[in-house]
C-alpha cells in the first residue's frame, strides 16, 4: 500500500514538473532580491526599485588610445558591432550633432519664461535696462562674439543663449568633442559608449550569450587596432560573473559531493544496488523540492539551488541509516523490521531538521523562505522514499558478511567516547567549555556592510574603479529623493534643493550633481520669470527701444521684439511633453513619476560629496531626503542579524521542547548538547581568529542545529545499534562536509560564509555526537 | 616708408603739373595706390583659399613660419576689432590690448567703447570682474565654442601640428607678406566658414579675419606689437588668476 501511494505521488510530481517546465522555471541571481522589502517605507523602496530598473541594464564602454583619431575610429567601429549584436536596446557613441539644435527648438517657444540665474539677477538690478544693454555690448564685443551674434535675430537680448548655457553638461571630466563624449588621461584619449541592454542583466538565460558577444567584439577591436584599451563596466558584468561563478560552483559542489558519496557507498556497502538505491531518495528529494518551490515562487533564487545542491548531503543521511542497518544485520535481515527499528529516529530526524529550517521561514527574507521550503520539502521527499520504498528494494540480506573497514574507526571512536563519558568530570568540562565559548562572544567582530557580500572579482572591481576614476560618473547608491503630492510640488521642491546644492557647488569645484531643475522649471518659477522680465524691461519700453537702435538694430526689429515680449502667451510645457521629447533622453532616469500616490524625482550626486553636508544643506525642505542605499541595506542587515541571532536561540529551545516531550529532560539535553556545543565552538573560533561575522554566518547555525540533532537522535536509539548508527553518522557527516564544506571554497562571499560555518559546525557536531549515547 | 615718400613726391609733382579735372582722376588713382601701400597683408588680389596645402606636405616656408611663430612665445599687442553683423546697421568697433602667453592663454582687454577683460585659457572662457575670474563657458560645454576657443589659442601659439587636426590649411605668400587660410574640418564648420591670418615675414601677426557661415565678418587688426620675449610680469601673471 505505502509503496504504491508514494509511487503515485512521485508520478504526480513528475507531471507537475513537466507542466512547470513548459511555463519555464525562472532563476533569480540578484543578490539584493535576497533582501526583504522595506515595509516601513514602501515609497522609498519602490523609488529605489524603479531607479534600479533604469540603472541596472546600463553598460559603459571606454575605448582608449594614444592617438585620438585611432581611438575615435575604433570606438565608432565598436559601437556599430555592439549595435549589430542585437543585445542592446539602445547604444549611443556619437551624440547627435543636432542635439543642441533640438534643445533650442524645444525651449525656444518658452524663451521669455525660461531665465538663467544670471539673467534673473540682471533683471533684479535697479536699472535693469542699462544692465541688459551693457551685457549685450560686452558679449558682442568679446572674442566669442561669433557665437553670440548668430543668435541675435531670434534672441536680440541674448537671454535665451544664457539659458542654453546653463543646461547640464556631461558629468565629471567628460567633455564633448567631435560629437563624442571624451576623456583624456595620461596622454591617452578615451571615448565613451553608453549602452542599455535589451534584457534584464540578471536574466541567466541571456547572460552567457551577451558575455560571449561582448568578449568577441572587444577582442576584434583590440586585434584590429594595436595598443587599444577597452574598459567596460555595469551591473551586468558583476551579475553575469556572479551567476557564472555560482553555476560553476553548483556543478563542482554537486559533482564533488556526488562522487564522494558514490565512493563512500561502494567502499562501505559493497554493492551496485546500494548505489542505485541511494541515488533514488536524492533524485526524488530534488524533484519534490524543485516542483513544490516553483509552485510557490515565481523564480527560484540561485542561492536556493546552491543550497539545494548541498541538500544532497543531508537527504542521503536517511538512506545511510537504513543501509548501515542492512549492512550490519549479520544474517538476520527482514527489510520491514529493519525499517521499523530506525523509524522513530528517522522521523524525529526529519522533524527536527525541518524545525531548524523553520527558522529560515520566520525571517522576512524571501530567499531564505524559499530555501526553507525547498529544503524541508526536499527532505520530506527523501524521507518518504526511504520509508516507502527501501524495504521493497533491500529485501535480500547483505551479500558481504565481513564488516566494512570504516567500522573499525567508528568502533574505536565510540570506545573513546565511552571512556570520556565514564569520567565524572566530563559534564563539568563540557559545560565549562560552553561557558568559555560564550565568554568570547563579546569580542566577535560583526560586519554588516552589504559591499562585503558583493562579487569581488579583482579584475571587474579594478576596471569599474578605473572607469569611475576616468569619468567621475555619478553615484547610483547615494542620491537625493524629491517627493510631492503633485508634479508642481515636486518641481518646486526640486528647485529649492537645487539652489542649495548650487551654493555648495560654488564653494567646492569637486562637487558635482545632476538635477532636473534647470530643465524642468515649476509653473511658479515660469510665471515669476515672465513677470520679472516684463516689469524690468517694459516699464520703460522706450529706453529699451532707444538703446537697441543705438546699437544698430533696425527699428522694425526692435518693434517686433518688444511686441513679442509684451504679448507672449503664458503657455508652458508639461513634464509629459518634456519626457516625450528626445532632449530628455539623457535625464529621463531622474524623473520617476508616480509612485504610491506621490510624484517622485531624483537628484544624483558625484562620488565626492559629504553626506553630512548634504543632509544639513537640505534640512527644512519638505519631501526632500538624502538616501544612502548602501547604508540602508547594511543597517537592515544588522537588524536582521540581531533578530536572527535571537531566532537561533528560539529554534534551539523549540527543538529542546520537542525532545523533552519525546525523550524526557536528561536525554533531551544530551541530544541537543552536541549541536549546541558545536555552534558555540564555531562562533568562539570566529571570535578568536577575528573572522568577521555577518547575517549568513548566523543563518548557517540553523543548519548546525538541523543536521547536528539528526546525528545525536540516532545514538539515543541504544548501545546495541551504536555501531550501525556510528557508521551512518560518520558517512552522513562526511557527505555533509563534502557538500557544504565545499562551499567554503566559493568565490561568492555569501556562499563562502555558509560553507565555513557549516563545515566547522558539522565537524564539531560529528566529534561530539556520541555524547548522546546512552550508557551501557 | 620709402614707398610712402615716393608717393608724396608724386603728389607734389601732380599739384604743379596737372590741371583740376585731371587732378581728380589722379587723386582717385592715388587713393588706390595708398590703400594698396597701407595694407601690406593682402599680398596678391587672389584668395588664399585657392591655394590649399597638403596636410602631410607643408612647404618649407610655411614650416619655417610656424617655427618662427612658436619661437616668439609671448605676444603683447594692441588690437582693433571690427565686427560686421548682418542684423546691425553699422559695424561694432572694439579697441583694446591683447596679451598671449603659451603657458597661460589669452588676456583680451577691451578699452573702447567700454572697459572689460576676458581671459581664455585651456580651462575655459572667463570674464574678469573686480579682479576675479568668472567662468562663462566651461571648456567642457558641448558646443562649437570650446573648439573655437581651442583654435584661438592654437592660432596665437602657432601650433600648426594641432591646428591641422581642426583645420585644412591654405598658404599664400610674397617676399614680405604671408597669409595662412584655415578651413574648419569638423563641428566648427557649422559656424566658421574660414579664418584668414596674415602678417609679415619672419612671423609677425598682423590681421585675423574670421568669416562666419551666416555672412558675419570679424576683422582683428593687431598693431604696436611688442617683440620682447620677456616672461610675464607679476602684473601680467595676475591677469590669469
Amino acid at each position: 500500500m505505502l509503496p504504491r501511494v508514494w509511487f503515485a505521488l512521485v508520478i504526480v510530481l513528475l507531471a507537475a514538473l513537466a507542466l512547470l517546465a513548459q511555463r519555464g522555471i525562472g532563476v533569480e541571481t540578484n543578490l539584493l532580491s535576497l533582501l526583504p522589502s522595506f515595509q516601513k517605507e514602501p515609497l522609498l523602496q519602490k523609488t529605489v526599485e524603479r531607479f534600479a530598473e533604469q540603472v541596472n541594464p546600463r553598460l559603459i564602454f571606454l575605448v582608449g588610445h594614444k592617438n585620438p583619431e585611432q581611438a575615435r575610429t575604433a570606438a565608432k567601429k565598436m559601437a556599430v558591432a555592439l549595435r549589430n549584436s542585437g543585445h542592446f536596446a539602445s547604444l549611443e557613441a556619437e551624440i547627435q550633432q543636432n542635439t543642441l539644435e533640438t534643445w533650442q527648438q524645444f525651449y525656444f517657444p518658452h524663451r521669455y519664461r525660461m531665465l538663467s540665474p544670471e539673467i534673473r539677477q540682471l533683471l533684479k538690478q535697479p536699472d535693469a535696462v542699462a544692465a541688459t544693454l551693457h551685457r549685450l555690448q560686452e558679449k558682442l564685443h568679446s572674442p566669442l562674439s561669433a557665437f553670440f551674434s548668430r543668435m541675435l535675430p531670434q534672441d536680440p537680448l541674448l537671454f535665451f543663449s544664457s539659458f542654453l548655457q546653463t543646461l547640464p553638461k556631461p558629468p565629471g571630466q567628460v567633455f564633448l568633442e567631435g560629437g563624442m563624449l571624451t576623456v583624456q588621461d595620461h596622454g591617452k584619449t578615451y571615448l565613451l559608449i553608453n549602452g542599455v541592454l535589451q534584457h534584464n542583466p540578471f536574466n541567466i538565460g541571456r547572460q552567457a550569450a551577451v558575455q560571449e558577444a561582448l568578449a568577441e567584439i572587444i577582442e576584434q577591436a583590440t586585434l584590429s587596432t594595436s595598443d587599444l584599451e577597452v574598459l567596460h563596466s555595469g551591473v551586468f558584468r558583476f551579475a553575469a560573473k556572479a551567476a557564472e561563478e555560482a553555476q560553476r560552483e553548483v556543478l563542482t559542489i554537486g559533482t564533488g559531493s556526488m562522487l564522494g558519496i558514490l565512493f563512500l557507498i561502494i567502499v562501505t556497502f559493497r554493492g551496485i544496488r546500494q548505489v542505485l538505491v541511494v541515488v533514488l531518495p536524492l533524485a526524488i528529494g530534488l524533484l519534490t523540492a524543485v516542483t513544490v518551490s516553483s509552485l510557490f515562487f515565481v523564480k527560484l533564487h540561485l542561492f536556493t539551488l546552491v543550497f539545494g545542491a548541498s541538500l544532497i548531503g543531508v537527504s542521503v543521511d536517511y538512506a545511510f541509516h537504513y543501509l548501515a542497518k542492512h549492512r550490519l544485520s549479520a544474517g538476520q535481515w527482514n527489510s520491514w523490521e529493519g525499517l521499523w527499528s530506525i523509524f522513530p529516529a528517522l522521523t524525529m530526524g526529519v522533524v527536527t531538521s525541518i524545525l531548524g529550517y523553520a527558522g529560515f521561514w520566520l525571517t522576512p527574507f524571501p530567499a531564505l523562505q524559499q530555501i526553507a521550503l525547498f529544503s524541508a520539502v526536499g527532505l520530506l521527499g527523501a524521507y518518504g522514499t526511504v520509508v516507502c520504498w527501501f524495504p521493497l528494494l533491500m529485501k535480500a540480506p547483505p551479500s558481504v558478511a565481513s564488516p566494512p573497514v570504516a567500522l573499525v574507526a567508528v568502533k574505536w571512536f565510540l570506545q573513546l567516547w565511552d571512556a570520556i563519558q565514564e569520567h565524572r568530570a566530563t559534564p563539568v568540562v563540557l559545560i565549562m567549555l560552553g561557558i568559555g565559548c560564550l565568554a568570547t562572544f563579546n569580542s566577535i567582530q560583526f560586519n554588516d556592510d552589504i559591499r562585503a557580500l558583493e562579487q569581488r572579482s579583482p579584475t571587474l572591481q579594478s576596471e569599474a574603479h578605473r572607469i569611475r576614476e576616468l569619468t567621475g560618473g555619478l553615484e547610483v547608491s547615494r542620491f537625493i529623493v524629491v517627493r510631492g503630492k503633485s508634479v508642481e510640488e515636486v518641481l518646486q521642491r526640486q528647485e529649492q534643493a537645487t539652489r542649495r546644492l548650487q551654493s555648495l557647488a560654488r564653494n567646492d569645484p569637486q562637487f558635482d550633481f545632476q538635477s532636473l531643475a534647470p530643465l524642468l522649471p515649476s509653473q511658479k518659477t515660469l510665471a515669476e520669470n515672465q513677470t520679472l522680465l516684463r516689469d524690468a524691461l517694459l516699464a520703460q519700453p522706450e529706453r529699451l527701444k532707444q538703446g537697441l537702435s543705438n546699437m544698430g538694430f533696425a527699428p522694425e526689429v526692435v518693434e517686433l521684439f518688444v511686441r513679442e515680449l509684451l504679448n507672449s502667451e503664458p503657455h508652458g510645457f508639461s513634464v509629459k511633453d518634456w519626457l516625450a521629447s528626445p532632449i530628455s533622453k539623457p535625464f529621463r532616469h531622474l524623473w520617476l513619476g508616480k509612485i504610491e500616490q506621490k510624484q517622485v524625482s531624483l537628484i544624483l550626486l558625484g562620488s565626492r560629496h559629504d553626506a553630512q553636508q548634504i543632509t544639513v544643506a537640505l534640512a527644512g525642505i519638505p519631501g526632500v531626503a538624502y538616501l544612502n542605499q548602501v547604508e540602508r541595506i547594511s543597517s537592515l542587515f544588522r537588524q536582521y542579524r540581531e533578530a536572527l541571532t535571537k531566532l537561533v536561540a528560539l529554534s534551539y529551545l523549540l527543538v529542546l521542547g520537542l525532545l523533552i516531550w519525546k525523550y524526557r529532560l536528561r536525554k533531551a539535553v544530551k541530544i541537543i548538547g552536541s549541536p549546541v556545543l558545536a555552534t558555540l565552538l564555531t562562533f568562539a573560533l570566529f571570535s578568536i581568529t577575528g573572522q568577521p561575522v555577518n547575517l549568513l554566518h548566523i543563518v548557517s547555525s540553523f543548519l548546525i542545529l538541523g543536521i547536528g540533532v539528526d546525528y545525536t537522535i540516532f545514538f539515543t536509539a541504544g548501545h546495541h545499534a551504536a555501531s550501525a548508527t556510528g557508521l551512518a553518522v560518520l558517512l552522513s557527516a562526511i557527505t555533509t562536509l563534502l557538500s557544504f564544506g565545499l562551499l567554503f571554497l566559493s568565490q561568492t562571499p555569501a556562499l563562502e560564509a555558509v560553507g565555513l560555518t557549516v563545515a566547522l559546525g558539522i565537524g564539531f557536531a560529528l566529534l561530539l555526537s556520541p555524547l548522546a549515547l546512552t550508557k551501557r | 616708408m620709402f614707398e610712402a615718400k615716393l608717393k608724396s613726391t608724386k603728389v607734389e609733382f601732380a599739384k604743379v603739373r596737372v590741371d583740376c579735372k585731371q587732378k581728380f582722376v589722379r587723386m582717385l588713382l592715388l587713393c588706390g595706390l595708398l590703400l594698396f601701400a597701407f595694407i601690406p597683408t593682402s599680398p596678391v588680389a587672389q584668395s588664399v583659399f585657392e591655394h590649399p596645402v597638403q596636410e602631410d606636405a607643408f612647404p618649407p616656408t610655411l614650416q619655417a613660419l610656424g617655427a618662427g611663430w612658436q619661437n616668439q612665445r609671448t605676444l603683447r599687442t594692441q588690437f582693433t576689432q571690427t565686427k560686421k553683423i548682418s542684423i546691425l546697421r553699422h559695424p561694432l568697433v572694439t579697441e583694446g590690448k591683447l596679451l598671449f602667453s603659451p603657458e597661460h592663454g589669452v588676456h583680451w582687454q577691451t578699452i573702447a567703447p567700454f572697459s572689460a577683460e576676458v581671459v581664455i585659457t585651456p580651462e575655459g572662457y572667463f570674464q574678469r570682474k573686480n579682479g576675479k575670474m568668472v567662468s562663462q563657458i566651461p571648456a567642457s560645454v558641448g558646443s562649437g565654442a570650446q573648439q573655437y576657443l581651442k583654435a584661438m589659442l592654437l592660432v596665437f601659439s602657432g601650433d600648426f601640428q594641432n591646428l591641422k587636426t581642426l583645420f585644412a590649411f591654405s598658404f599664400l605668400h610674397s617676399n614680405q607678406v604671408w597669409t595662412v587660410g584655415l578651413s574648419p574640418k569638423n563641428q566648427l564648420a557649422k559656424i566658421i566658414e574660414n579664418i584668414e591670418i596674415s602678417g609679415e615675414f619672419p612671423a609677425d601677426l598682423k590681421l585675423i579675419v574670421i568669416k562666419e557661415t551666416n555672412g558675419d565678418l570679424t576683422r582683428i587688426e593687431l598693431h604696436g606689437i611688442d617683440h620682447s620675449t620677456a616672461p610675464l610680469s607679476p602684473t601680467e601673471l595676475r591677469f590669469f588668476k
